[in-house]
Parts: C-alpha cells; structure tokens; sequence
C-alpha cells in the first residue's frame, strides 16, 4: 500500500501545524564560542610611556647624527670650514676626525685663535686643532645651506690675514654669560668660535638642584578634590663623561604634598552602649630620599636625558584628629613613618634642559613612579597606579 | 668652601629630619562585637537586645529590696526591658560572696503565698502583763499585738509594749525573715533579787567572737557573759555580737530592774520561727515586652533552671562596686503581671551586674 499525495500533504501539513522546537541555552552558548572576538583593546599608560622614553632614547641616539651629515654635505662641496657646535666635545672630536679625514693633502693653516676673548688665546695647551680652507672659503659660502653659510661668510678677509685656530674653552673658561651664542654670530668679522661653548655638566663635576613640580595624586575618589600633589626636592651629585654620553648620579631629598590623602576609619566600640570612634588621619607630606641616576646627551645648549630615581620613604607628616561620639577627643600634628606607603620607589624619568651659562642648567623632567606608592587599603580612594609627576629643575655645578 | 657649606647644611638639614622622634599609626581597631545582649524567646516571640544597638543600654545598679541588697542590671531602650538580678544572701555579712556563689547552681526566688512569720502579744513568755504591743516596721507603726510578715527582708521591727500597769517600754531589733544563711543567736537575761544582771548569747549557730553590752545606751562591758547590778527600774539593754564567721548582730531587751516582770524578751529570736522560704542567692527576672509586663517571681519556677556559664570581673561602676559578666542560660516560666498568662522564657544572655 503506498501513500497517496493527500495522503502526505495531510501529514505534512500536520506536522507544520505542530512545530517543537526545543530551546537550549547550551546552544547558543556553544556558537556564541564559535563566533569571531574583536577584542578591544585598551592602551595603557604604561604604553605612552614606554613610547615616550623609547622615542626619547632613539632620538638621543640619532639626532646628533645630523650634525655630522652636515659636516659630510662641507665636505663633499670641498670646503673646510672651522664650525664647531655648541657645548658637546664629542661631537667636536667626531667633527675634527671628519675634517681632517676629508682635507688631507689639503693646504692647511693653523694658528691659534684670537677667538671671542683674547684670553682663550692664552691657553692653548688644551686645544683642539680645527682645520680651515681659506681659499675656498668665499665661494663654496654660496652652495652650503643657510647655517654654513652664514658661517663662512663670516669668515671676513680678516681671516685670511689672521689665521685662526679654533678651540675649545679652556679649562679657565669659568662662565658663559646667558646667551652668550649670540656674541659668537657678531659682525666684528672675528672668527665665530662655537665650540668653546662647554658647559660644566658635561665635564666632571659636582652638581646641587633643586626642583619643584606636580604629580598626579596618589588616590582617586569621588571626595577627593585635589588632583595632583606638588613635590619639592633638592639633590646634589656628580656628572662625568661618558663617551658620547654623560652620566649623572646623585643623591637627593624630595617632599611631595599629599594634601588630600587620607584615612577616614570609623569603629563602634561596645560597652554598656555603645561609643562611635571616628579616626581620621590627614596625610600632609611624605619626605623620602632620592637617588636619581641618568644618561643625557647635550644638543648645543640643550640636553636630553634618561634616567631612573630610586627612593625610599623616611616619614610622613600626619594630622590626627578624633572624635568620640561626634565629640573632638585628639587634634595633634606630628610626623610618623612611612609604613602605610611603600617605602621604596623607582621612577624612571625623561628631562630636557636647556643651559643658561656654562654651569647653570634649567629643565623640565617628567616621570613616573613604578611602585603604586599607597601600601594600605586603609586610605580614602583608590590606589593611583604609576602616577606621572613632572618637575622644573635648576642645577648648577659646583667645584671644590 | 662655599660649597663645602652647601654640603654642611644639606647633610645636618637631613640627619635632623630623618632622625626625628616618629610616632606610628595605630592600628584600626576593628568594631568590637557587642558585650551585654539577649537573645531569647519569650512564648512563641524571639527577641534580642543588644546593648549599644537599637538605643539599648546595659545599666547596673544595686536595689534595696526589704532591707536585703538586690544585685541587678538591665537591658533597655524603653520599648523593650530585660532585668535580672539576684538576691543577696549571708546578709548579715558586711560584703557579698555572690560571685562564689553563682558558680553554684542558682534557683529562681518565688514569692511566698502565706505569712513568713507571724508574732503576736501571746507569744511573750510575760503576756499576762502586758495589754498591747505597738509593732513598727522601719520606724513605721504597722501592726498592734500581732505582727505579719509576708516578704522576705530584713526588718528592723520595733516593739512598743504596753503594761497593764500603765507603763510602757519599746526597744527595736532587726529581724531577718525569709533568709536562713545569716546566724541565729538569742539574748537571754536573768535578773537576781538584788538586782544582779547576767545576760549572755544562747542558740547561736556560729561561735561569737566578741560582744559589746550597752545599758541603756552606754557602753558597760566587752564580756562575753555580762554581769551586772542594775537599779530598780527598767533598763534597755544591747549586745553587739561579732560571730567568728565574720558577721553581726545587735539584739536588745528589755530589763526590768523593779524585778515586776515588766521585761522585753529579744523577739527577735522569733525568726528562728519563720517559712522554711530561703532567698539567700536567688534570681528574679523581670521582662517589659510589647508594653506587657513578666515577672518571675510571681510564678512557680521550682523546676526552672538558671546555669551560669561564666562569670568574671569586668568593670568598676562609677560607684567603685565591681561590676561582673555573666553568661547564663536561662529556662523558666514567666508572668504576665496584668492578665497572669504565664509564658516560658529561654534565654542566653551575657549581662552584668554590680556587686559590693
């Protein structure tokens, strides 16, 4: 017996009248699994961070580089010139090699400067030879770019009857006055003289600062108004040379305001009753002790460096105020130590800073604290994770 | 050298920082858990009293109930009243042993149905003198010829007996009525025809260390029997016991030196004579739930069950009394005091009280 076509189109039309899907959430779990993820994803401060001191570290390591591309660009035009840059005797000696690479066989004449005073003249025992070709000189002023040529024209005729052996400052060179760059570029024809720019921070030597910025505040929360915390440090260390870099090392004595960080602790003591006793501890200052270390190289009068601050908290200057009931029982001030903060940090750090006379620096340093500093859930708010700080800083190197 | 100074300053600026006295930051102290409270149920209703929450507050204090010290503390936040207390015991004791005692089982005080004692004109050997006996409670006229005592306390009962001869003599004693743990003693006299007085303390239940014997106010003898020779006429004589246990009593008579039988027995040896009722220990409670009032005095509690856990000093009261903690389980029926429903109570409670 086989089926009729009625036959199945009632049994279809049976069986869609009935439908029994049955739902499990498994299901859609299982494709849900299956299904691509876009992950958003979330950059970090640490990310900018690193950009920051990885752009910072590559262009250490570059940006002097143009200036020898420059030089190359002198010499491939045949001209010698007697240029040297600004407050760096690395970059000076690398200048020298280039030239006297490029102009050998070359008619050269050397003589001791004049300079910009005549005393560097009087102390010749600590020069440097830089090498000039007066012949071309005039000529070849014309295809250089701008700084070179503004360079050689300054090398008046004056030159030629005077021939000049450039140097560095001498070791009597004491001071450079503010701006004394510009005295370099005068139209007294004398022959510009700017490698004697060197400042002390690139020689050995002792250094003081002291410094004073802000920093983002160590806690977060709604009733907290103030944002940043302002520090304040003094420090005091020794630069030396480093190849083409300088190292810094010093030691240092750093406050940071912590106006806004606080514990706030209730406790109901039972006893026949009951008492509330509301603790409140306001966070004033924390003093610590800093060893900030760091790599700089020097731009002319301008310098960038990297560097790592250890510290370590001493104390913390507290107000205690108690209530009982709502009745004041304790309102002194003191200081206490550092137990409820992490007592070491470790704050890499950026700086740029521009050289206001040879042992005069000013600066702007900006880093960030690697250790989350609140060591206790005890405070109001939320522990700032590696909060950023940034500092002006004056330093001023000293000899004994 | 100018900068050797800058290195001078920064390093005494240093070490005087660093080297500052710094004080620490206490601890939080975490909320303590509450000390006195009550957790029961009274019938079928739980409550809980919590001293220092819901505006309850734990208070001790010491009652004078009938004369006998009630060491108690309560509960309360007004709505809501828990009090308990026990009864002193050894009362004629200076200073109290409860604490010892409540290491014991403790029983519930129940209030007696009849009279505790009962003493009337017939009653005194020479009541064929005598036409009337004013009695007087605490100074207060109470009675005439019989005297009803129906609470536990300790009385000082004042008799004021009146001859037929028209004549009259009072002396006071201090009864102590529904305790037995105190000493019993008795103050006999015997009169001679010359009128030599010999008076001494009989029927007493502890050894009597000292006695101290006054005529009518005047301090006479340190004797343990007095001897004496007395005018014709009636005198009050007292003796100031001190019992080897450390307790006292004072008992007074009356003497007649006219030798006419016009004399005051020591009534206060009729206590010996009271309800065999003891309170000497007991507890009481007292409930104030739902504006009704409980007591458990009122209510047979000769089954119920009163076991202290613990006990320890824990404080002094602003009076300088020690102030103890309990912990006790309690099992007894309460009654309401307006409808006398009568409920069960079970409780365990940490309370204090204060005990001098």
């Amino acid at each position: 017996m086989s089926w009729t076509d009625e036959e199945i189109d009632k049994l279809f039309k049976e069986a869609s009248e009935q439908p029994s899907f049955e739902y499990k959430a498994s299901y859609f779990q299982a494709i849900e699994e299956q299904l691509p993820v876009k992950r958003s994803r979330k950059i970090g401060l640490w990310w900018w961070t690193a950009n920051v001191f990885l752009i910072t570290f590559v262009g250490m390591v570059f940006i002097g580089r143009d200036e020898l591309i420059a030089l190359k660009l002198v010499e491939k035009t045949g001209m010698n010139t007697n240029y040297s840059f600004l407050a760096n005797g690395n970059l000076t000696t690398t200048h020298e090699n280039a030239i006297n690479q490029e102009t050998k066989g070359s008619n050269i004449s050397v003589s001791t400067s004049t300079g910009v005073g005549s005393q560097y003249s009087e102390t010749p025992s600590y020069n440097r030879l830089s090498v000039i070709n007066e012949a071309n000189s005039i000529e070849q002023s014309k295809t250089t770019n701008d700084l070179l040529n503004f360079m050689e024209t300054s090398l008046s005729e004056k030159s030629v009857s005077k021939p000049i052996i450039t140097e560095e400052a001498s070791l009597d060179f004491d001071r450079l006055p503010f701006l004394d760059i510009a005295n370099h570029f005068n139209d007294s024809g004398e022959q510009i003289e700017l490698k004697n720019v060197k400042p002390k921070f690139v020689k050995n030597s002792f250094y003081i600062g002291i410094n004073a910025g802000e920093e983002q505040a160590w806690s977060r929360d709604k009733s907290i108004d103030q944002k940043i915390h302002e520090t304040f440090g003094l420090e005091m260390g020794y630069t030396m040379p480093l190849k083409r870099f300088t190292l810094s090392a010093g030691l240092g004595f750093q406050t940071t305001t912590l106006k806004e960080l606080k514990i706030n602790e209730r406790t109901k003591i039972y006893d026949f009753g009951s008492t509330m006793l509301d603790n409140s501890y306001q966070f004033n200052s924390i003093f610590a002790i800093t060893v900030p270390v760091e790599f700089s190289k020097s731009y002319g009068r301008h310098n960038l460096a990297l560097g790592i601050t250890p510290s370590v908290n001493i104390f913390t200057h507290v107000r205690h105020y108690q209530e009982i009931d709502g009745m004041e029982s304790l309102n002194e001030r003191g200081v206490t130590n550092s137990a409820l903060l992490n007592r070491f940090g470790l704050s890499p750090h950026v700086s740029y800073s521009l050289s206001l006379t040879e042992s005069i620096q000013v600066g702007l340093n900006v880093q960030m604290q690697l250790f989350q500093p609140i060591n206790s859930q005890r405070f109001v708010g939320e522990a700032t994770k590696m909060p950023i700080g940034a500092q002006l800083f004056l330093k001023k190197s000293i000899k004994f | 050298m100018k900068n050797y100074s800058y290195l001078v300053i920064i390093f005494f600026v240093s070490l005087s920082i660093v080297g500052c006295k710094k004080d620490l930051i206490e601890e939080p102290q975490a909320d303590d858990s509450p000390v006195f409270k009550i957790e029961g149920q009274l019938g079928q209703e739980s409550f809980s009293a919590i001293a220092g929450d819901d505006g309850f507050l734990m208070s001790t204090f010491i009652e004078q109930i009938n004369g006998v010290d009630f060491f108690a503390g309560s509960i309360s936040n007004g709505d809501v009243e828990f009090e308990m207390g026990f009864f002193n015991g050894n009362i004629d004791m200076n200073s109290s042993s409860l604490p010892n005692e409540l290491t014991e089982d403790i029983f519930f005080a129940n209030q007696p149905v009849g009279p505790l004692l009962s003493i009337s004109k017939e009653d005194f050997p020479n009541s064929s003198l005598i036409s009337s006996i004013n009695w007087s409670l605490n100074g207060v006229v109470v009675a005439q010829d019989n005297l009803v005592i129906t609470e536990p306390g300790r009385f000082l009962v004042g008799a004021k007996v009146n001859f037929y001869d028209g004549t009259s003599a009072t002396i006071e004693n201090e009864l102590i009525v529904g305790y037995h743990r105190n000493v019993y003693c008795q103050l006999r006299h015997f009169l001679g025809q010359n009128g030599n007085l010999k008076a001494w303390i009989d029927e007493n239940t502890s050894d009597v260390q000292a006695v101290k014997w006054y005529i009518d106010g005047e301090l006479v003898s340190n004797d343990l029997i007095f001897n004496t020779i007395v005018s014709p006429y009636g005198h009050k004589v007292t003796a100031v016991i001190d019992f080897v246990n450390g307790t006292h009593r004072t008992k007074t008579i009356w003497v007649d030196g006219s030798l006419q039988g016009k004399f005051i027995d020591d009534f206060s040896s009729f206590e010996s004579l009271g309800s065999g009722i003891e309170w000497d220990y007991k507890s009481k409670i007292s409930l104030k739930y739902k504006g009704q009032d409980y007591t458990s005095v009122s209510v047979n509690n000769q089954l119920s069950t009163f076991e202290v856990l613990s006990i320890q000093y824990y404080s002094t009261s602003s009076q300088g009394k020690p102030i103890y903690k309990i912990l006790a389980n309690i099992d007894c029926m309460m009654k309401n005091t307006l409808s006398n429903e009568v409920l069960p109570l079970t409780a365990l409670t940490t309370f204090a009280i204060e005990i001098k």
